[in-house]
């Protein structure tokens, strides 16, 4: 194959992988901080994806209503999610992914109701339905936007998670919650806000991504897969680990499509599986001396 | 300020630590907690700042019933716990533990970070650092600091000198004893009593959780201490250091 085109691919890659993070991040955060294992996470993309599909009209005002509703849908979506397992607190992750995958297939079905069983596509203004030339090759604009909105989302987050309070407070939650209620906040509160957050980014990366591939009946399926390998590959409650493994899943998934095409399914599998073994096991909470 | 009547405290489907306890702590100073490994002081002190619920009896904070309480509410109320083992964040910077930690409401009289890192000056230089990084004696120092920048009345101070090279653990012992000055209260466990006498105004003595008695001298409380141990474990203490 031709190396400009491996270029190409592996600019694809990083762009699909930074989507992942961005819809990854709040999953890890979320388990990490308050234990919950969210298997509803991929509807909330879905439905971000979905919301992207059919608000857009081609205009500009549309697209930016598009991805303020999906966000403002996750976030309520993650919201629903709080209270639904706040009741489950000290039950353990089981009866939580048990309420959580629930919710997905009643979330599930309700979309394809909704929304039909076709593959939708967003209808973007006509500025970004072309292609440029950036350092000698052809890349499509719209993507090349993705791109710089997901460097932008993820830049915020990390200045969000860092220099902020409410990022510091959910740090440290994931660190040890029961010093975190020893400063005198509630650490039931920083996992409904971690989960609200975590819905709005969902949603976000779920109408970001339907430039790229569209959204159907099986869009929620296989980003909570992908979420989930990218949570387990980058450490629970780890952030840039979660980063540097959905970027490592989005170039594994793309280049890995072009370069080996019969090896594709299984390249994901076989790097999860490297990732794993390599890795010194870590413990989540771990001890704090 | 505090009074504990008849405590009776167990871990989940384990048999009591404590045993209907009762305890006074009538004015502020330090005050501390004595007793062998096992004796409950942990747990007493954990049971105070709301981390575990007793199973029977009542705590009084200033006259008001707090028996039961959650971490969070305990914090708000100024009792702040500093605990063994020091359960830093390991992920944050020290600069970070203070950012992340502000005087709980109503408390205008807060500790500023400066007057902290006054206070502890090692900690002032290692502000970049990450929890994990610093020294045993830095944590400590952390550990206490974070706790002060809740704006406490009552601290609660496990073991806090465990572990520690002498001059260190007087640079903490110092600190506490300065504390009531400052309006805060000190409940400080302490493995031997002559520690105790030298920085506390009472000694309660603890084994086997239950209250041998209180004290303000470490003859006493080390006397209370050897009768008891020499009858249920002659091989822990026995030699009691310099009086």
């Amino acid at each position: 194959m031709h190396v400009d085109t491996l270029a190409v691919t592996v600019v694809d890659g990083v762009a699909y992988g930074l989507l992942l993070a961005i819809a990854a991040a709040g999953l890890t955060v979320a388990f990490g901080a308050g234990g919950v294992l969210n298997l509803a996470h991929g509807v909330l993309i879905a439905a971000g994806g979905y919301i992207a599909a059919t608000t857009t009209a081609g205009t500009w005002a549309s697209l930016v209503a598009a991805t303020v509703l999906a966000t403002v849908a996750g976030a309520a979506g993650g919201g629903a999610l709080a209270a639904a397992t706040a009741a489950l607190r000290g039950r353990g992750h089981l009866d939580q992914a048990l309420l959580t995958f629930g919710i997905a297939l009643i979330g599930g079905n309700l979309l394809t109701t909704i929304f039909g069983s076709d593959v939708l596509r967003p209808r973007m203004p006509a500025a970004l339905e072309g292609t440029v030339m950036v350092a000698g090759y052809r890349y499509p604009v719209d993507r090349l936007a993705v791109l710089a909105v997901a460097v932008l989302v993820a830049a915020v987050g990390y200045v969000v998670l860092h220099r902020s309070r409410a990022g510091r407070l959910i740090r440290a939650t994931v660190d040890d919650r029961a010093m975190v209620a020893g400063i005198g906040v509630n650490p039931r509160t920083v996992d409904a806000a971690v989960l609200v957050t975590s819905g709005a980014l969902a949603g976000l990366a779920g109408a970001l991504a339907t430039p790229i591939l569209g959204v159907g009946p099986g869009t929620a399926d296989t980003t909570l897969l992908l979420s989930l390998i990218i949570v387990v590959c980058g450490g629970l409650g780890s952030v840039p680990g979660a980063v540097t493994a959905a970027i490592g899943v989005g170039v594994v998934q793309t280049v890995g499509v072009v370069t080996v095409p019969t090896a594709a399914p299984y390249l994901l599998i076989a790097a999860m599986t490297v990732t794993l073994v390599a890795r010194r096991p870590t413990v989540p909470n771990g001890a704090a001396s | 300020m505090l009074h504990i009547r008849d405590l009776t405290v167990a871990y989940p489907h384990g048999a009591p630590v404590l045993h209907n306890l009762t305890l006074d702590l009538r004015h502020p100073g330090v005050h501390a907690l004595v007793g062998p490994n096992g004796a409950g002081k942990t747990t007493l002190l954990h049971t105070l700042a709301g981390h575990l619920h007793p199973r029977a009896g009542t705590i009084h904070l200033d006259g008001e019933d707090v028996t039961g309480w959650h971490p969070t509410t305990a914090a708000r109320a100024a009792v702040a716990l500093a605990p063994q083992g020091r359960r830093l964040w390991p992920s944050l910077t020290v600069a970070e533990h203070f950012a992340a930690t502000q005087p709980t409401a109503g408390r205008d009289e807060a500790w500023t970070v400066e007057e902290l890192l006054t206070m502890f000056p090692p900690l002032a230089a290692r502000m970049g650092h990450r929890a994990h990084q610093l020294s045993g004696g830095e944590q400590q120092m952390l550990t206490i600091a974070r706790a002060l920048r809740t704006a406490p009345r009552l601290l609660l101070a496990d073991e806090p000198t465990e572990g520690l090279a002498p001059t260190v653990a007087d640079q903490i012992t110092t600190v506490l004893q300065g504390l009531p000055a400052r309006g805060v209260t000190v409940l400080a466990a302490l493995p031997h009593a002559n520690v105790a006498a030298t920085i506390a105004d009472t000694i309660h003595v603890l084994a086997a959780g239950k209250l041998l008695g209180h004290t303000h001298t470490s003859t006493a409380a080390s006397h209370l201490l050897r009768r008891h141990l020499t009858l249920t474990d002659p091989g822990d203490e026995t030699a009691e250091p310099r009086q």
